[in-house]
């Protein structure tokens, strides 16, 4: 705790706020040992939500890749369309 | 002008994923047409049919049934089995031509999650339409639950079962 306030120059009661919301959602982790306060890093949830994202993003891509080929076929149409009006 | 048809032509569209705050999640697409025509593929069960299920996920869209007017209900049922589908329903709240679109969308299988709030709009320039596609959960929790069932069952299913899971979401 200590050495977070001095590398972050945060006064203790600022760094225990942050360090709070850090630990409630579970990216930090916090062992009291005897006057102290151990903190660590909890990495893994940051790489999950960053893989289920990207994989998400992969389905969002390939809907999209067909999209594109149904709305190019309508744009076509609609040309086709507005050229025989024309005619 | 004759370069920048040829750059808009070489140019992919790219898929943009947010996690915009706790409980939404946001998709932002360019697609090379005007909106009215996008925003017909949204809302045209013929149409929607014809993109909607992920093919590489190898589901299959059963049943697409739009009602798409302001209180109008829809229903989608998708998978690989027929007989136990993933299904979505919901309500238009708002259709708006060609610009905006929102909906509630529930997810049977995990009802007890709510409604999910999904606007979509479509944002028309020079021909080409921008798509931003939000999603508001119930709760952080709602969104934390679904983002937790995919990944809790990753670990215990084989990656088909995940990619279907994650398939079906909003």
């Amino acid at each position: 705790m200590n050495d977070i306030c001095v590398r972050l120059r945060l006064r203790q009661s600022q760094a225990s706020q942050h360090l709070k919301v850090l630990k409630d959602v579970g990216l930090v982790e916090m062992e009291p040992r005897a006057q102290q306060r151990l903190y660590s890093l909890r990495a893994e949830p940051l790489k999950q939500l960053h893989d289920w994202l990207d994989r998400y993003r992969h389905i969002w891509e390939e809907r999209f890749e067909e999209l594109d080929k149904v709305v190019d076929e309508l744009k076509r149409k609609e040309q086709s369309n507005a050229a025989g009006r024309d005619r | 002008m004759q370069q920048a048809a040829t750059d808009k032509n070489a140019m992919k569209n790219e898929t943009m994923v947010e996690r915009t705050s706790d409980r939404e999640l946001t998709v932002i697409r360019t697609f090379n047409a005007p909106a009215r025509i996008v925003f017909d593929a949204w809302t045209k069960p013929e149409l929607l049919k014809r993109w909607w299920a992920p093919k590489s996920f190898g589901v299959t869209l059963f049943e697409c049934e739009q009602d798409s007017r302001v209180g109008g209900a829809y229903r989608f049922a998708f998978g690989r089995d027929p007989k136990n589908p993933e299904v979505f329903t919901g309500r238009y709240l708002e259709v708006d031509p060609p610009s905006r679109l929102v909906l509630t969308q529930l997810y049977e299988r995990m009802a007890d999650v709510g409604d999910v709030i999904v606007t979509a709009a479509f944002e028309e320039s020079q021909g080409r339409t921008r798509l931003t596609l939000h999603q508001l959960f119930p709760s952080k929790q709602a969104l934390e639950g679904a983002l937790a069932t995919g990944m809790e069952r990753g670990m215990h299913v084989t990656l088909d079962q995940l990619d279907e899971l994650a398939a079906s979401m909003p």
